[in-house]
């Protein structure tokens, strides 16, 4: 409790004398120009890509989650991208599609980084892309293992980093170590914690 | 070519090129350090074994500012202060260093305005108790009471 | 009685085969040579490798998690205990993905110094590479070797950062501090010797039959097949990728030195230890230059106290010693990063595991984890 006061009354002490001028917004993004990719993309699957945004040299697309599998097999086939490097899921629970997929793609050809964003709701299944980049099957899984998004057609969905057994979903926003799975560690570790004051029973 | 290859194979030729570089190190000075006895040069940038810097007066130089603790990213620094009813400044009441927690990241010796918490070049930390790693001011002062290994 | 008849009647050499047929062998998680707390689950069929499964997960600490939880600053020093062996590039990489995203233009001096670090991280990540790649493979005295000269990489970090391992080297907008009297000749001391050391490395390695015959044509995979499993780093240069991000998206000052991308031609665990020998010298090439070239200026930006990174998202990524380390970073606009995802090379880089030991020998899986140089601080996150 004394600590957190000092916390307070130290904070406002430093803070009020100097007040930064408020700063204006800065918008990073920007609309995309010029972009190959974007504007043969736009025309051939104009119901799937939404939108093209360019932040600090990065392009990035928006996509719905509706015939995904074509829409990335045309990036790899005929837009040579050809390595996943990243896919990953970002929680925003105030949303009412609540998680954003991100596909991290590249290309060799071009030296070209594209990231492809797609919004999903709670319970929405997407398709597996590790058909199309065999690189997908392990970041899926670990998508699964920390938010709960289910992949259709996956040939191997399970946790990954977590135990088989583990029941929640910790990268979702909701998480918080004080509900973390206190049944598991009873059966395995043997121990059960105090959630407030962190001991250890 | 394949000649050349099936008589160095049948030589040793490679193997003895390897052992060349074995006996050659034989013969050359030891690179390792009879550690009790020889310690190896710290440089005087270590992060090591916290410490409390004092004034002249032996009195802690800390004004409890409380940066050091904002700016741990593990949270082991506790620092307890009251108000001075006089001089209306924070006195230090109470100082605790968690060094079981501690990344040794040097984070609050580079914040503190005055220099008085420093991450000394000690590097022998080890404990015989889980206790002894959570240091109060006075032990932060003198330093930890280290724990001589006896026969 | 039966059963002793039974048993009588059996043909034992055909009863063996049947059961040997498919066997699960466990290595790990506590194997030394998984390098860390790998967990492999082999099926095997007499001593070949019929299918194999990776485990991972028993060093996750939640960095993701945690560094959603502090400021950007804050975060830094967790980001070098994903990788511990080269503490630097991880560092490198998380400063510079918020350096990135804040706009913050950081000072050619501080580059300089960083190049230096970062490729005598490389050196020493490479080093303990081999040292414990010949290990396992049976060469005990590489590793001494490679640890003496380690050690003298570390004691440069020490006397610039202040630490070995975990350098926390770097900070937002350039370096902590200065660098240190005598940092200039530690490290053209170091590079003098280092030319005579690999040469020591390879002979007793590159011509030796014992070495030849475990790595040879051990592990092989195709250039289509190490892009499409997502391999980056030195396992994708040993089967003939020319791409390093070092030249294809240079950041902080490479564009500015000379070096080459060496890369091999079979993809075999052979070809990849000699990229990773070439790629020491290369580094070294790199740091030779870096530190002649060393401007006068500031060592950091002026950058807030409180750093308050305008809205966005960012990935950047880095030539890791072990391949493509990148970060994404999400900014809400407040102190705190929104999401930070790090995307670690050896994880993507063990998937290809699987596709490397099939049909190899159990000895064999040793060799091949091994060339792949993982490190499950990372994997794990
Ligand atoms: S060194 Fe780092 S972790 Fe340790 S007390 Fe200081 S700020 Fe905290
Ligand atoms: S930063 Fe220094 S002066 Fe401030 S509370 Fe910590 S030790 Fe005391």
């Amino acid at each position: 409790m004394a600590e957190e006061k000092n916390k307070n009354d130290s904070l406002e002490k430093g803070k009020a004398p100097r007040k930064p001028p408020k700063k204006e917004e800065v918008n990073l993004y920007e609309e995309i120009k010029d972009f190959d990719t974007f504007t043969k993309v736009k025309e051939k699957f104009a119901d799937i890509v939404l939108d093209g945004k360019r932040i600090r040299e990065q392009h990035i697309f928006y996509i719905k989650n509706e015939n995904i599998l074509d829409f990335f097999k045309y990036l790899r086939d005929e837009e040579k991208y050809d390595m996943l490097a990243d896919l990953t899921a970002i929680d925003y629970p105030d949303r009412e599609k609540r998680f954003a997929i991100l596909y991290n793609i590249y290309s060799f050809k071009k030296l070209e980084r594209l990231l492809v964003r797609m919004d999903i709701a709670d319970g929405e299944e997407v398709e597996t892309v590790s058909e199309i980049w065999p690189s997908a099957n392990w970041p899926e899984r670990e998508v699964y293992d920390m938010f709960g998004i289910k992949f259709k057609n996956h040939p191997d969905l399970r946790r990954i980093l977590l135990p088989e057994d583990w029941k929640t979903h910790p990268l979702r926003k909701d998480f918080d170590v004080k509900n973390r799975d206190q049944d598991w560690m009873e059966r395995h570790l043997g121990i059960r914690e105090d959630v407030n004051s962190g001991e250890v029973k | 070519m394949r000649m050349k290859e099936l008589v160095s194979k049948v030589l040793f030729v490679d193997l003895i090129k390897g052992l060349s570089v074995t006996f050659k190190s034989m013969v050359s000075h030891a690179v390792t350090e009879q550690y009790p006895k020889e310690r190896s040069k710290i440089y005087e940038r270590f992060r090591g074994e916290p410490r409390m810097a004092v004034d002249e007066n032996g009195k802690t130089k800390c004004i409890a500012c409380n940066l050091c603790a904002m700016n741990c990213p593990v949270g082991c620094i506790t620092v307890e202060a009251e108000r001075d009813p006089e001089t209306k400044k924070r006195v230090l009441t109470r100082y605790v260093f968690d060094m079981q927690r501690c990344l040794f990241c040097g984070f609050c010796e580079e914040i503190c305005p005055v220099n008085c918490i420093q991450l000394t070049t000690d590097y022998e930390m080890s404990q015989y108790d889980r206790k002894d790693f959570v240091l109060e001011l006075n032990e932060l002062e003198k330093g930890m009471e280290k724990i001589k290994y006896k026969k | 009685m039966d059963e002793v008849k039974n048993i009588n009647k059996t043909n034992f050499a055909e009863e063996f085969v049947d059961a040997t047929e498919e066997l699960v062998l466990n290595m790990g998680p506590q194997h030394p040579s998984t390098h860390g707390v790998l967990r492999v689950i082999l099926k095997l069929h007499h001593e070949k490798v019929v299918d194999l499964d990776c485990d991972i997960g028993y060093l996750h600490r939640g960095v993701e998690k945690i560094s959603e939880t502090l400021s950007y600053k804050l975060a830094a020093p967790y980001m070098d205990r994903l990788d511990y062996i080269s503490a630097v590039s991880n560092n490198l990489a998380y400063i510079e993905t918020i350096e990135k995203l804040a706009g913050v233009e950081v000072p050619k001096k501080a580059q300089y110094i960083r190049v230096i670090l970062t490729e005598l991280a490389r050196i020493s990540s490479h080093l303990l590479w081999l040292a414990t790649h010949a290990l396992d493979i049976g060469a005990m005295t590489v590793f001494l070797y490679c640890f003496r000269e380690r050690e003298e990489i570390l004691n440069i970090f020490e006397m610039v950062t202040g630490a070995r391992l975990t350098t926390n080297a770097f900070r937002i907008g350039g370096l902590p501090q200065d660098v240190p009297e005598g940092f200039e000749k530690a490290v053209k001391d170091f590079c003098e010797i280092l030319p005579g050391r690999i040469s020591e490395y390879e002979a007793l390695l590159t011509k030796n039959r014992i070495w030849l015959a475990r790595t040879k044509n051990v592990g092989v995979i195709s250039p289509e097949d190490a892009i499409a499993i997502g391999l980056t780093g030195p396992s994708l240069r040993g089967s003939g990728v020319k791409w390093d991000l070092r030249k294809a998206h240079p950041y902080e000052s490479y564009n500015e030195f000379e070096f080459d991308i060496p890369t091999g031609e079979n993809g075999d665990t052979y070809d990849r230890y000699l990229v990773r020998l070439e790629e020491m010298r290369q580094a070294r090439r790199i740091i030779l230059q870096a530190i002649d070239g060393i401007p006068e200026g500031d060592f950091t930006a002026k950058v807030p106290k409180v750093l308050k990174p305008p809205k966005g998202e960012v990935y950047h990524s880095i030539e890791a010693p072990k391949g493509e380390l990148g970060f994404y970073v999400i900014s809400d606009g407040s102190t705190k990063p929104y999401r930070v995802k790090i995307k670690g090379p050896s994880f993507y880089n063990l998937q290809a595991l699987k596709k490397m030991c099939l049909g190899h020998y159990v000895a064999d899986v040793v060799a091949i984890i091994g060339t792949l140089d993982i490190v499950l601080g990372e994997i794990d996150r």
